[in-house]
């Protein structure tokens, strides 16, 4: 079985997730993951559908292990966590695999990952003050400025996709 | 029981997870109920069971049976959530009756 190790970095997890279904679509699928390093082994095509979820908790959690049972009863796999973040995956012969099937909590995980990403902002414009006021990691201040600007960017666009479901919800539980 | 409680509309999702809930399911259980009940109409997805199912348990709705170790884990709907899931039935009753109405359908004979 061979296997392949690729680096990228995403900060929207939805255009991972699109980017790990090419791969299984092509017969590479995801089996380990950390920070921006992701290993996937050959197999068949088009054997699993990976969706990316953020927890509520931290993996080790009780109520997460609660859930991942849950999954498994559903036959969904968990295939790696990262911080509160988990991959999963299920067999395409099964019906299209999705996470969430209304608008409600669809709302209430898009909200979650705002929420990770206003942390992550506020945690950045910090090392800013700091860098500016302390140049001793001169360099590092550019990197925190990237990745607030990115970030930003990011947030707004899921800030729109938020709006954009909770007006669908105004209408309508579901598509 | 609040009165928000009683005012609000009940998801989709909730309706039919009380309604499979009569007797004693667990996860897959009742969304291959619901399934069938809609005739493939509500797909209940993971995520969204699991939260429902976590959200009526904590507001005391349904409750987890008790179980042996190593089985799924089964849910029950308590009264309290009969008693909701009665007033929801009686507001679909008239939200139906509301829409005969003024649609002019007639209403079918029972």
């Amino acid at each position: 079985m061979s296997s392949k190790t690729v680096y990228r970095f995403y900060a929207d997890y939805a255009k991972e997730e699109v980017w790990l279904n090419e791969m299984a679509n092509k017969g590479w699928y995801l089996q380990q993951f950390r920070f921006g390093r992701y290993v996937f082994v050959e197999g068949e095509p088009s054997m699993y559908t990976y969706r990316i979820e953020l927890l509520e908790n931290m993996p080790n959690h009780p109520k997460s292990q609660d859930y991942f049972e849950f999954l498994e009863e559903m036959d969904i796999e968990v295939v790696d966590t990262s911080f509160r973040w988990v991959f999963l995956r299920k067999r395409t012969s099964d019906e299209p695999f999705h996470l969430y099937s209304d608008f409600e909590s669809q709302i209430h995980h898009e909200h979650r990952i705002l929420q990770l990403y206003k942390v992550v902002l506020f945690v950045n414009i910090i090392a800013v003050l700091i860098n500016l006021f302390n140049p001793i990691t001169d360099t590092m201040i550019w990197f925190n400025l990237a990745i607030v600007t990115g970030l930003s960017f990011v947030m707004q666009r899921h800030e729109r996709k938020i709006q954009t479901l909770r007006g669908l919800r105004t209408i309508a539980e579901q598509d | 029981m609040s009165r928000a409680d009683q005012a609000t509309a009940l998801t989709e999702a909730v309706y039919y997870i009380l309604l499979s809930l009569q007797q004693p399911r667990h996860g897959y259980g009742i969304m291959q109920f619901v399934q069938e009940l809609s005739n493939d109409r509500v797909k209940l997805a993971a995520g969204t069971l699991y939260g429902a199912l976590s959200s009526l348990v904590d507001k005391g709705w349904i409750e987890a049976t008790d179980q042996e170790a190593g089985r799924k884990k089964e849910y029950i709907m308590t009264n309290q959530g009969r008693d909701r899931l009665m007033l929801e039935l009686n507001r679909l009753k008239e939200l139906v009756r509301h829409g005969q109405e003024m649609m002019g359908v007639e209403q079918s004979e029972q």
